[in-house]
C-alpha cells in the first residue's frame, strides 16, 4: 500500500492531477454523465 | 454452504477486521481519529466514499430490482455527478477553509448554535435508526436464504464493526473500505462468470441478454414526464441531484469522507471519482441482475424466492392448491423456456416477421406463467397476511447459493458481509463525530482535551454500535415502523439542503429566518407525502426549493442585520 499522508498543506487552487484546471474536469465528469446518458438511451433502443 | 465456503468467509472476516485495526493505527487527537489526521488521498477517499454509500443492501436487491423491475432504477443515480461537481466547487473548499469536523459546526459559524444543534440532532436520529436498518435489511435476507438464526448474524456484522471501527476511528474505516471494495468486485465478477458459464451450450450471453430485452429488462432510460412515475430520466436527473446534493453535502457520514481528504485537491477528486464511477457501477449491478433474469428465462426458479414464506404455505391448510400451483407454475415454465429459446433463434436471423412472431409467442408464454405466479403469490399472503409480496430482495442470494460453485459462494457472502460493514462502519464513526464535536464537546465540556476527545469517541463509538444492534435485533418487530424510518429520511434531506443552500449562498438571511423557511419547507413537504401521489424523489426538491425562496423573503420582513459567513 502506498502511504496516504500529504506531504504538505495545500492551497484551493491547487491544480488537479489532471486535466490541467478544475474547470476542465468538471466539464469532463458532466460531459462523462451525458455520455453515459446517450449509451443507456442506445442501449434501451438496441434491447427493446 | 460448503466447508470451503466457510473457510473463505471466516478467513475473510478475520482478516478484515485485524486489518481494520491494524491500518487504523491508535491515533491520540481529535484530527486523527475523527478525520484520519486529513491525511487521506483522493482514491482512497473516492473509494471510501463509494463504500459508505453502497451498503449490503445494494449488492443483494439491486440485482433483484433488475430481475423484476428492469433496469430503470439506473436513473435514479443520474443526479449524482452534477451534486459532486457543485460539492467541489462550494461545500469541499468551504469546509476546508473553516476547519470544521462535521457539517453542523460549520451552520453555527454562519448562523446559530440553535441552527447546528438543530441539524446535528437530525442527523443523529436519523443516521441512528438507518445505522441499525443497515445491520438488519442483509441479516434478515441471509438468515432467510441460509437458515442462519439472524440474532446471531446481527451481532457478527455489529460486533466486527464496532471493534475496528472504535480502535482506528476514520482512518480504519477508510483504509477497511478501500480492501473491502476489492472483495466485492471481485464476488460480483465471479457471480458473473458462474451465471454465464451455466447458459445452456446453444445459448450465448448475448441471446440470453436479448430475450431480457425483449422482456423489458434493459429498459434503462425512460424520458416520461410523469411525475407519479418513480424513475425517469428527469426525476433522476433533477430529483436525484437534490438528493445526493443534501446526502454528499449535509449527511456527516459522507462529509466526513471527503473532510478525511489532505487537501481541498484530495476531497475534491474523491468526490469527482465518485462522480465518474458511480454511474456505470450502478449500471454493471443491474446488469448482473438482468442476465440472472436472462438465465431464468432457461433454467426454472422458485414460484417464490423467499423460502421461509414458502415453507409457512407448504405447512398450512393451503398447501394442496400451493402444489398445484407449483405444478400450474411449472408446466407454464416448460412453455415459456420453449418460446424463449425460439426468440433466441429468431433474434439471430434477419427475419423481421419471424422476429415479431417470436416476441409475440414469448410474451404471451411470460404472461400465462406471470399470472400463475400471482396466484401462488394470492396463497402466500392469504397464509400470512403479513407476508411481503414482493421477493426481489431474496432473487439474487438465491441464484448465489443454488448456482454458484462451492468457494465462490464463501466470497460472494464475504462481499455481502464487506459492503454491510463499510457502511455501518462509516455511521458509527460519524454519529461518533458528530455527538463529541457538536454536543460533548460544544456543550458538556468545551476545554476537554485532545485525549479526553478519543476517548469520548471511543465509547460514542461503542455506545451507538450497541444502539444500532439493539435496534437491528429488534427491527423484525417493528414491522411498519422500519418502513416509518425510511420515509422519514426522505421527508427531511431536501429542508436540510434547503438550510445549508441558504448558508452557502444567500449570505444576508439570518439562522432566525431560515428556520421559519425550514418549518414553511417541512409543512410543504409532509403536504405532498399525505396528500399527492407524486414520487418520493420530488419530496427533495420541494423542501429544497421552499427554504431557498421563503428565508429571503422572511429575511426581508424581519429586515435583520447581516450576519455574513465567517472565515
Amino acid at each position: 500500500m502506498t502511504d496516504d499522508r500529504a506531504s504538505s498543506p495545500s492551497s484551493p487552487e491547487e491544480a488537479p492531477p489532471f486535466g490541467g484546471t478544475w474547470s476542465r474536469l468538471y466539464l469532463f465528469v458532466a460531459v462523462n454523465l451525458l455520455v453515459w446518458i446517450a449509451v443507456f438511451a442506445v442501449f434501451t433502443r438496441a434491447f427493446r | 454452504m460448503t466447508p470451503l465456503d466457510w473457510v473463505v468467509l471466516a478467513t475473510w472476516l478475520a482478516f478484515a477486521v485485524a486489518y481494520g485495526v491494524w491500518r487504523g493505527g491508535r491515533p491520540h487527537d481529535a484530527e486523527g481519529y475523527l478525520l484520519a489526521g486529513k491525511a487521506m488521498r483522493w482514491p482512497t477517499v473516492a473509494l471510501s466514499i463509494m463504500a459508505t454509500q453502497a451498503s449490503a443492501i445494494t449488492f443483494l436487491s439491486t440485482p433483484g430490482q433488475a430481475y423484476a423491475d428492469g433496469m430503470r432504477f439506473v436513473q435514479f443515480y443520474l443526479g449524482l455527478p452534477l451534486a459532486m461537481i457543485v460539492l467541489s466547487v462550494t461545500a469541499v473548499p468551504l469546509y476546508h477553509r473553516l476547519k470544521v469536523f462535521t457539517a453542523y459546526e460549520f451552520l453555527e459559524r454562519r448562523f446559530d448554535a440553535k441552527t447546528r444543534t438543530l441539524t446535528a440532532a437530525l442527523f443523529l436520529t436519523q443516521r441512528g435508526l438507518a445505522a441499525g436498518l443497515t445491520i438488519y435489511a442483509p441479516s434478515l435476507i441471509l438468515s432467510v436464504i441460509l437458515g442462519w438464526d439472524i440474532g446471531i448474524t446481527i451481532a457478527v456484522i455489529g460486533g466486527l464493526v464496532v471493534i475496528f471501527t472504535t480502535s482506528g476511528g476514520t482512518r480504519a474505516v477508510s483504509r477497511t473500505h478501500v480492501l473491502q471494495a476489492s472483495v466485492i468486485l471481485a464476488g460480483m465478477a465471479a457471480v458473473f462468470v458462474a451465471l454465464v458459464a451455466q447458459l445452456p451450450a446453444d445459448i450465448s450471453l448475448l441471446d440470453a441478454v436479448r430475450v431480457a430485452g425483449k422482456a423489458g429488462k434493459l429498459e434503462a432510460i425512460n424520458t416520461s414526464f410523469d411525475l407519479r412515475d418513480r424513475y425517469t430520466l428527469w426525476s433522476g436527473l433533477l430529483g436525484g441531484f437534490f438528493l445526493m446534493l443534501s446526502y454528499f453535502g449535509t449527511d456527516q457520514s459522507q462529509v466526513q469522507r471527503y473532510l478525511a481528504g489532505a487537501s481541498v485537491r484530495e476531497s475534491r477528486m474523491g468526490l469527482l471519482l465518485n462522480g465518474l464511477l458511480k454511474v456505470p457501477m450502478q449500471f454493471v449491478i443491474l446488469f448482473v441482475g438482468a442476465c440472472v433474469f436472462a438465465f431464468y428465462q432457461f433454467a426454472r426458479p422458485p414460484v417464490f424466492f423467499n423460502p421461509v414464506e414458502v415453507a409457512k404455505v407448504r405447512a398450512s391448510a393451503q398447501s394442496e392448491r400451493f402444489a398445484d400451483a407449483e405444478a400450474r407454475y411449472a408446466g407454464a415454465l416448460a412453455e415459456r423456456e420453449a418460446r424463449a429459446r425460439e426468440l433466441a433463434f429468431a433474434l439471430r436471423s434477419a427475419d423481421g416477421a419471424a422476429r415479431d412472431v417470436a416476441t409475440a409467442e414469448f410474451r404471451r408464454a411470460s404472461a400465462a406463467a406471470e399470472a400463475v405466479r400471482r396466484d401462488a403469490v394470492g396463497l402466500i399472503t392469504a397464509t400470512d397476511p403479513g407476508a411481503n409480496a414482493s421477493d426481489t430482495n431474496y432473487v439474487f442470494l438465491t441464484f448465489v447459493v443454488s448456482r454458484v460453485p462451492a468457494g465462490l459462494v464463501g466470497l460472494m457472502l464475504a462481499a455481502v458481509f464487506a459492503a454491510s460493514m463499510n457502511s455501518t462502519s462509516a455511521e458509527l464513526n460519524a454519529l461518533a463525530a458528530t455527538t463529541v464535536v457538536d454536543g460533548y464537546r460544544r456543550f458538556v465540556r468545551p476545554e476537554a482535551s485532545e485525549r479526553q476527545v478519543v476517548r469520548v469517541s471511543r465509547w460514542a463509538t461503542v455506545v451507538w454500535g450497541g444502539f444500532a444492534i439493539a435496534f437491528a435485533e429488534s427491527a423484525s418487530r417493528l414491522g411498519s415502523l422500519v418502513e416509518a424510518v425510511n420515509i422519514l429520511g426522505s421527508l427531511f434531506y431536501g429542508t436540510i439542503l434547503g438550510v445549508f443552500l441558504v448558508a452557502f449562498y444567500l449570505r444576508r438571511v439570518s439562522g432566525t429566518a431560515t428556520f421559519a423557511a425550514a418549518i414553511v419547507a417541512e409543512a410543504a413537504v409532509i403536504a405532498c407525502f399525505l396528500l399527492t401521489p407524486i414520487s418520493f424523489l420530488w419530496y427533495n426538491v420541494v423542501g429544497c426549493l421552499v427554504v431557498v425562496l421563503v428565508a429571503p423573503l422572511v429575511q426581508m420582513l424581519r429586515r435583520s442585520p447581516d450576519r455574513p459567513v465567517e472565515g
